[in-house]
């Protein structure tokens, strides 16, 4: 019988736009002499400078193209190869099987050009060492379809109705959905003028609006959170419109997005994590978003799935090796201090403040009011915590844990064996025989796990 | 097998912490003798019996490294996933017969100074053959 053939990807250059990261200085010092001669008015300085930009502008192109020329893409014998340079040679030397996941993003000016922006994670390596290069459309289909083959089968998992819209909640992220709004305020900033007069009018707007119900401080806040909570499921809204995910052997297939169409393949032999956080959106929906991790594939940004409160064991039909973790044998000498002293001690500043407040200027009564709300609800987390924090080795040899984390818990399923532990104990804690754990994954992931059992913790055994 | 890091090693990595702690000290605020005095109390009194503390065990699978006087840290590491061993020895360290052991897993790198030469080459020696000693 022959043995079966390795698939295989002959040398090929990068997309054309792959230049662009070469090309983009070039251009932004070329535009800023053509912007400052035009904005003062001067029709001479602005031919000097075109004359000049015009030189550094070709020999900007002439070097990007010639970086762009030494290029080149393989995948044979099992081996990924990926070289650029002209002075300075890189050769990146990946194997086939220590690539954990692939992410082909196709943003609106690929799309225009027929590229998609591949990202290649290994198993491994930290989150540095991934690869980003731009592909032609089908390049990139059949690198992907080489290192890990999939045909599109019957979807586990995708939201339609008021899932939908479940699910476009709780993958909203508020850092990356603000990340997003400043650099759309940066660009619509240059095609209007007023832009920041504009946004600042009608934030006001809101604000008075609010302000007839709301002490004026609380309206100020309230405006520009409900601003901040549109911009992030907006944002949430364009990147999972389509969403679905599929599993076909050892791939887990997650394609998504309107504006950027993103198709994420993670090998599941290569999950190191998976993770379901119960944030205060998700107690409110009763569905909790599950976040997978796979070597330096960190995938925090969109949830693989979602699933109902209660009836995790669903998330088993993409991987089911996972098991979530049991609530915990209650231990009489478990320690409610490390939970509670960081948000019992922020729920005593601020009712300081507000009695300050109180007072002096009752004006400002609603600020630290609703900093003591969160630092109330952070401690109602932290007391759930008291009850369930803790690790479990599981018959499958993985291992699952839950923690909690400001106003989050989460629960995890640790399915590597390259894990390895460090245990801190405190004076009160080794009288006390517990200590605090933290497992640390490839890549720097890590879960950390407060008081627990000394005993338990030296003894988790390391699956051979 | 077990080890332990020497004073004199951890007196050197104590010295070495001494000097970028003044080199910062002095950079920020100046020339601050009583500032310097107490940073050097911390890096002897408190650094260096702390870092003299460790001790490094090779279980059957499993490498053990604990350290602490008041407040203990214990690290186990598999050891078919310890990716790499570097044993550094600057010239005190070689005075003294010590060096600075730091060894890699894909998930942590651990930092043991104050090993004996000798035993830290006998750990090298054990984890780059997958645990098996040959």
């Amino acid at each position: 019988m022959r043995p079966a053939e390795q698939p295989r990807i002959c040398a090929r250059r990068f997309h054309l736009l792959h230049v662009l990261r070469y090309f983009r200085y070039g251009l932004l010092l070329c535009l800023v002499p053509i912007v400052r001669a035009l904005l003062a008015l001067d029709v001479h300085a602005v031919f000097a400078a075109l004359y000049q930009d015009a030189l550094i502008l070709a020999l900007t192109a002439a070097g990007a193209l010639a970086l762009w020329r030494t290029t080149s893409l393989s995948l044979e014998n099992g081996v990924l190869c990926a070289s650029s340079g002209l002075f300075f040679k890189t050769r990146r030397v990946y194997a086939a099987s220590s690539i954990a996941a692939i992410e082909i993003a196709r943003p609106v000016y690929c799309r225009l050009f027929g590229a998609s922006h591949v990202t290649i994670h290994p198993k491994n390596l930290r989150r540095g060492a991934r690869l980003r290069l731009y592909l032609s459309r089908s390049g990139a289909e059949a690198l992907a379809d080489a290192l890990m083959p999939a045909r599109q089968d019957t979807s586990l998992f995708a939201p339609t109705g008021f899932e939908r819209l479940n699910f476009v909640v709780l993958s909203a992220n508020v850092l990356t959905g603000c990340a997003f709004a400043v650099m759309a305020a940066r660009h619509l900033e240059d095609v209007f003028d007023d832009f920041h007069h504009l946004a600042a009018e009608n934030l006001s707007r809101l604000t008075a609006l609010a302000a007839r119900w709301l002490p004026a401080g609380l309206a100020a806040l309230t405006a520009l959170g409900f601003c901040i909570a549109a911009i992030t499921v907006l944002y949430a809204f364009f990147r999972t419109f389509g969403f679905s995910v599929c599993r076909n052997g050892d791939v887990l297939i997650a394609r998504g997005g309107l504006l950027s169409k993103t198709e994420r393949r993670i090998r599941v032999s290569c999950v190191t994590l998976c993770e379901v956080r119960v944030t205060p959106a998700a107690r409110l929906l009763r569905r909790c978003p599950v976040y997978v991790r796979a070597g330096s594939f960190n995938g925090s940004d969109i949830p693989l799935m979602l699933c109902r409160d209660g009836a995790e064991d669903s998330v088993q039909m993409l991987l089911p090796a996972f098991r979530m973790p049991p609530m915990p044998a209650p231990s009489a000498q478990r320690m409610p201090l490390p939970f509670l002293w960081k948000s019992a001690a922020l729920l005593a500043l601020f009712l300081g403040m507000t009695g300050v407040a109180f007072a002096s200027e009752r004006a400002l009564l609603p600020v630290p009011l609703l900093g003591a709300a969160l630092a109330f609800a952070s401690l109602l987390v932290s007391l759930e915590g008291v009850r369930r924090e803790g690790f479990c080795k599981n018959k499958n040899r993985s291992l699952s844990a839950c923690y909690t984390k400001r106003f989050t818990r989460h629960d995890v399923c640790i399915l590597t064996s390259d894990v390895s532990y460090s245990i801190w104990e405190t004076p009160f804690g080794v009288s006390a025989g517990l200590c605090h754990l933290t497992a640390h994954l490839p890549c720097a992931a890590r879960v950390r796990v407060r008081a627990v059992p000394t005993l338990s913790a030296m003894e988790i055994p390391f699956t051979l | 097998m077990e080890f332990h890091a020497t004073r004199r090693g951890c007196a050197i990595a104590a010295t070495w912490l001494a000097l970028a702690g003044g080199a910062v000290i002095l950079l920020l605020a100046g020339v601050r003798p009583l500032l310097f005095l107490l940073w050097l109390a911390v890096c002897y009194g408190v650094a260096a019996p702390h870092l003299s503390s460790c001790r490094v065990r090779i279980g059957g699978n499993h490498l053990t490294i604990r350290r602490g006087l008041v407040f203990f840290s214990t690290k186990r590491i598999p050891l078919r996933f310890v990716t790499g061993c570097w044993l550094l020895r600057s010239p005190l360290c070689r005075a003294t017969n010590t060096c600075l052991m730091i060894i890699f897993s894909s998930g942590s790198v651990s930092l043991v100074p104050g090993v004996r030469i000798a035993d830290a080459e006998r750990l090298a020696e054990r984890v780059s053959h997958g645990g098996k000693l040959i």
